[in-house]
């Protein structure tokens, strides 16, 4: 038993030790907080990791530790030479998340307190359920963790003839990350073990918290961002994700994750973070289809949106397009060709207007619980702060999010999918990607209004 | 002062004694039973999937084979007047849960659903629900009532039902009780509870349908109030914003803090559950409407013969355990029945009506296949190994 939890732990520290010198190595000028880094380099490095072993495998290459030994070496190798040159964090960063120095009162305290203690529950409650609960969720059982379980016991990705491809499932276009991930987890630890593959989903929960709350104090006081910490940690729905096994609390994690650097990178014009960005667009890809229908054009959507108002010049404007779209394809490209080769798309959807989707979405909205009172305490609070939505601190986050939530309110109304709403099923998934996004603009559209509120 | 002081007093004590002696009335006046379990009703009952049924000394106990289902007939029973089930059983099953469904206004199909988690500690308890409860604000306990059918969700669990009726509570107390269990009822869990979680119900609508008009209101009011003028006049702007969402944000905060504090009494009640059942140092683990599926597929691993590649796997009627059964059992893989001939060793679990006799396997009366029992895992579920027979002559 110890011997497996300390492989264990080596099996989610090695993927984070490449994420963090890969953001390292792309933050040259040292503007990524220190705790922000470590949020970060898990999800980084867990995608990278998956990305390597998907293209050893579609290679034909079995997987064992001596194969996936080179990404470790190649990546460590590659960090350590970019970041000789790098001139450190920046002094204002590593201040970002200095706790010590400001003295809260009492009544701060206890509220401080209390929220960290519905917000540890939550976690208490994810852990337990990933060390406890079998693979028991209807996708989690027919796709995600099936999927690695047969990639682990083949130790290939299998022959494209055979049920086995990809790992088989109900999908075989469904996206690798996090089946992978799970494959690279029991290989550390040499057997299959059904306790130890749901870790994955927690860590990427408490990864999603941390990168939340210390984003958002670099504009709130602390009381404020553990308030909507506690928010996002205790919608309904993310509970169940948070140790599930399914791959929609991931795709969120990527999803906030490149808005934030996507954000930074229109406030500061920091190309560091574009890069940043690029990384976490394409592991969103990876993760989920949704990642590149809906999310990925979102996210590109505000880019050149803000790209086109930026002051530089056509040339710049061209550089950094190109940055993104290559940056992107190199990432992704094995698996989209992939995808291509075998005719393994998501299928065709043809176009289909449905009346009754709004009554539906109405109905998600207002009377059901998966989301608590989200969506219309969102609204209202866009509603009460029209211009502070337009202002340019929280567009870059807010227009993203949006453009998002109306692209899958779309695709349920005006596309055969409507049948996944009329049962409740893929609707309430697809938002809960949406959700770190929307707590994060709704806090700052309430600092925009009480600038008491703002650090 | 003293006259005043006294006047007072008979003010104020002159509509509490009212209100007191109004509570005190309320409190006493008994709910009316419409179908009570006797041996009377108890006669009229259908039950399905069951092993076997006893009616004795007013108590009904039942073993279900798979998901044990009662059937009451209910004549003419007016929703309007009697609307609150109140059922005292016990379980064998910590994590099993029941649903209870019915038929009326000469529907053809039941309404759907409603569904409620039996406590872990497998005692006697006695649950009551409100069947107004709406889903989706929709009105479906209404009309005439002619069949409710509750099922009891779980493999080969014994049911030991002590009380059921039919009321309506009568009294102030009485429907403030009614109400408050029926929001305290945690969800069940089920495969399919990753996707959508349902708001508990108070005063037979959504809470969370509750909580969002609460919101929609305040939020309304205030834009009303704030941008209409009244709430900033003589105050710059700054100050009246800031204003503004000092009283959106805790009110908000609030309404999202009561909700979830219902959501963690659930969540705790799911821990308890699991601690109770699927963590219990106990050879046959239960886990929520499974039963003990999992210890099954454990028994199964261990008992396959090397390297079998495929088996026919019987499943209980009504379930489909075959994408779980593919992955916990993976690189053997189930097959269908209607594929002959791809496998030759047969997996069930169970299943009443596939039995082995004098060496051959039957499925109802049909012949499947001859061969012995290699693995016994309880009365209804075993491996059994075809013996072809060319090999065996």
């Amino acid at each position: 038993m110890i011997k497996d939890i300390l492989l264990l732990c080596a099996a989610f520290i090695l993927p984070t030790i490449a994420g963090y010198l890969t953001i390292a190595a792309m933050d040259k000028d040292g503007m990524v907080s220190c705790i922000e880094r470590i949020a970060l380099s898990f999800a980084v490095g867990a995608g990278l990791l998956s990305f390597y072993m998907f293209l050893i495998g579609i290679l034909g290459f079995t997987f064992s530790l001596a194969a996936l030994l080179p990404f470790f070496l190649i990546s460590g190798g590659i960090a350590v030479l970019l970041t000789r040159n790098n001139g450190g964090m920046k002094s204002e960063n590593k201040n970002i998340n200095t706790f010590t120095g400001t003295r809260l009162s009492l009544p701060k305290v206890i509220i401080n307190f209390v929220f960290l203690c519905l917000i540890a529950w939550r976690i208490f409650f994810a852990i337990f359920n990933a060390f406890t609960y079998p693979p028991y969720f209807d996708d989690a059982v027919t796709t995600w963790d099936y999927k690695a379980k047969v990639i682990f016991s083949n130790k290939s990705l299998g022959k494209n003839s055979s049920t086995d491809f990809l790992g088989g499932g109900t999908g075989s276009g469904y996206p690798l990350n996090t089946s992978l991930f799970k494959v690279w987890t029991n290989m550390m630890v040499g057997k299959w073990d059904e306790r130890y593959i749901h870790i994955y989903h927690v860590t990427i929960f408490i990864c999603m918290l941390i990168l939340f709350f210390i984003s958002l104090r670099q504009y709130a006081a602390t009381t404020i961002s553990l308030a909507f910490s506690y928010i996002l940690a205790s919608i309904p729905l993310m509970a169940f994700h948070s140790y599930g096994g399914y791959a929609d609390l991931a795709t969120g994690f990527y999803f906030f994750a490149a808005i934030l650097m996507l954000a930074r990178w229109i406030h500061t014009n920091m190309d560091s973070f574009l890069y940043i960005m690029v990384i976490l667009v394409a592991v969103m890809v990876f993760t989920k289809n949704e990642g590149y229908l809906i999310f990925t054009p979102a996210i590109l959507a505000t880019f050149l949106y803000f790209l086109f108002i930026s002051g530089l010049s056509r040339k710049e404007k061209m550089k950094k397009v190109s940055v993104l779209v290559l940056g992107i394809l190199i990432f992704i490209g094995p698996w989209l060709i992939t995808k291509n080769i075998y005719n393994i798309g998501i299928g065709s959807f043809p176009i289909e207007f449905h009346k009754k989707a709004f009554a539906e979405l109405l109905r998600v909205f207002f009377t059901e619980g998966s989301f608590n009172i989200l969506w219309i305490s969102a609204v209202l609070l866009l509603m009460l702060n029209p211009k502070g939505a337009a202002n340019r601190l929280c567009l870059p986050y807010l227009l993203p999010t949006l453009l998002a939530f109306l692209a899958t309110a779309a695709v349920f109304t005006f596309t055969v999918n409507f049948e996944w709403l009329w049962v409740r099923t893929t609707i309430n998934r697809s938002l809960l990607i949406l959700t770190p996004s929307i707590v994060f603009s709704t806090a700052l559209l309430v600092l925009n209004l009480n600038k008491g509120c703002v650090k | 002062m003293r006259f005043l002081t006294k006047k007072l007093f008979y003010l104020i004590s002159f509509p509490c004694l009212i209100l007191a002696g109004t509570c005190l009335f309320l409190f006493f006046i008994p709910p009316i039973a419409q179908a009570a379990l006797n041996r009377n009703f108890v006669i009229n009952w259908q039950f399905s999937n069951i092993d076997w049924v006893e009616f004795k000394d007013n108590h009904l106990m039942l073993k279900g084979f798979w998901d044990p289902e009662l059937t009451i007939p209910t004549i003419d029973l007016k929703a309007k007047d009697f609307y609150v089930l109140a059922i005292r059983i016990r379980s064998s099953n910590p994590m099993g849960f029941m649903r209870i469904r019915w038929k009326g206004d000469s529907r053809t199909r039941f309404y759907p659903p409603m569904e409620i988690p039996l406590k872990p500690d497998m005692g006697f308890h006695t649950y009551r629900f409100d069947l107004r409860n709406r889903t989706d604000l929709i009105k479906l306990w209404k009309g005439d009532v002619s069949k409710i059918v509750i099922t009891f969700f779980g493999f080969g669990d014994t049911i030991e039902i002590e009380e059921l009726s039919i009321s309506r509570p009568e009294g102030l107390y009485e429907k403030a009780k009614i109400v408050w269990e029926n929001f305290w009822i945690p969800a069940i869990i089920t495969s399919a509870s990753i996707n959508k979680v349902d708001s508990p119900f108070l005063f037979t609508l959504p809470f969370i349908f509750i909580l969002n008009c609460g919101a929609l209101i305040v939020g309304i009011g205030i834009i009303v109030f704030f941008y209409g003028g009244w709430g900033r006049k003589g105050t710059p702007k700054n100050s009246w914003r800031q204003k503004m969402i000092s009283i959106v944000l805790p009110l908000f905060l609030t309404l999202w803090f009561i909700y979830d504090i219902r959501d963690i009494y659930s969540q705790a009640y799911i821990v308890s559950s699991v601690n109770n059942g699927f963590r219990k140092p106990e050879a046959k683990k239960y886990f929520f409407d499974l039963t003990d599926f999992y210890s099954f597929a454990g028994f199964i691993q261990t008992s396959l013969p090397e390297g079998t590649k495929k088996f026919y796997f019987y499943q209980p009627d009504s379930r489909n355990l075959f994408a779980l059964t593919k992955y916990l059992l993976y690189p053997s893989v189930p097959v269908p029945l209607d594929k002959d001939g791809v496998a030759d060793i047969h997996v069930v679990y169970k299943n009443p009506f596939v039995k082995v006799k004098d060496g051959m396997l039957y499925q109802g009366l049909n012949q499947i296949a001859k061969g012995i029992v290699i693995g016994r895992y309880d009365e209804y579920s075993f491996i059994f190994k075809e013996m072809k027979q060319g090999r065996n002559d």
